[in-house]
């Protein structure tokens, strides 16, 4: 590295070669040990602005200042444990009883629904035979009608 | 030697919604978001608005993640500057290379430059630089990158970078030095 492309990293990257790519660090150190006036003066000028640079914060203490409602309502953003249902059985004993009682419930209803569908379907077997009897009885008195 | 990313072991967790990788990820990136943010758009609002965009971004990707293409970090940065830059362009803010150098320091409020700090001045200079030499800046100084991958950030070569960084520098020389900073 020469004097020129010295002065140059210096205005890009600043005074302090450790914020330099780390490819520059070994030369730039090099140059820094000639001692060369135009080198220090380079150097002078680009710590200032390091200096002023460096006063420049948006905050003190970037990670005490990071708003706690703003992290609280960035971390309820995410996505939530996904929980399947075998594993809250096994976690949560109280979802056991309450499943038992649902699942018992459940079986109540549907027993009855079926019961109820085929009561339903007898009611009108029963009056259709009724309703035959009915008729029978009708010929019946029909023929004692004509009997008479 | 393959360089590890210290990020991406926490992203299939968060996938599955480990609250305990979710806030360790907050914690480790939500000042470099806010950091960069605050730099590239001097407004805290509009900062935390970015922040918590970027990071709804990181939870649509988390599970998609593939380790070895590219740093998480470097993705999140180039997140977060996407929509730093949809903001300035809707604020019709947006100058890029071919516009002013700089701005006109008598556009800065007045009554912001009586009460300030160095610090606010050095704020408001950066805010004042266009923007593709405030992001060189941005990226290189304040959030550390390497120059390799603040140029691959920008889509520009390193001598690409090294020309924005040298333009930053002096612009912010002499808007500091209008302002009457000239040293320490």
């Amino acid at each position: 590295m020469n004097t020129e492309q010295f002065i140059t990293l210096t205005e890009a990257y600043g005074a302090d070669i450790n914020r330099w790519p780390v490819a520059y660090q070994k030369s730039a150190a090099e140059v820094i040990a000639q001692n060369l006036p135009e080198i220090k003066h380079a150097l002078e000028q680009a710590a200032i602005m390091d200096a002023m640079f460096d006063s420049s914060a948006p905050f003190a203490n970037p990670s005490l200042n990071a708003d706690r409602t703003l992290f609280d309502r960035i971390v309820a953003s995410a996505p939530r444990q996904k929980t399947s249902i075998w594993h809250a059985w096994a976690t949560w004993p109280w979802i056991r009883w309450y499943g038992l009682a649902g699942a018992g419930l459940a079986g109540a209803v549907v027993g009855a629904f079926f019961v109820s569908i085929w009561m339903s379907g007898m009611l009108p077997e029963s009056t259709e035979t009724s309703g035959t009897l009915t008729g029978l009885v009708a010929e019946y008195v029909y023929d004692g009608q004509d009997l008479t | 030697m393959i360089e590890l990313d210290p990020d991406a072991e926490l992203l299939p967790r968060i996938a599955r919604g480990d609250q305990s990788a979710i806030r360790q990820l907050v914690a480790r990136k939500l000042p470099r978001l806010l950091s960069l943010g605050v730099r590239m758009l001097n407004d805290r609002g509009e900062a935390e608005d970015v922040a918590q965009e970027t990071f709804m971004r990181v939870w649509k990707q988390a599970g998609n993640w593939q380790s070895g293409a590219a740093k998480f970090d470097t993705w999140l940065h180039k997140v977060a500057l996407n929509l730093c830059y949809d903001r300035l362009r809707s604020h019709k803010a947006y100058s890029d290379e071919d516009g002013p150098e700089l701005i006109d320091p008598a556009l800065i409020p007045e009554q912001r430059l009586d009460r300030s700090q160095q610090g606010d001045l050095i704020n408001i200079a950066l805010a004042t630089l266009p923007n593709r030499q405030r992001e060189a800046l941005v990226l290189q100084y304040y959030q550390e990158l390497s120059n390799i991958e603040a140029a691959d950030l920008m889509g520009v070569s390193v001598d690409a970078l090294e020309s924005l960084l040298s333009r930053a520098r002096r612009n912010m020389r002499t808007l500091l030095a209008e302002q009457g900073v000239n040293k320490l």
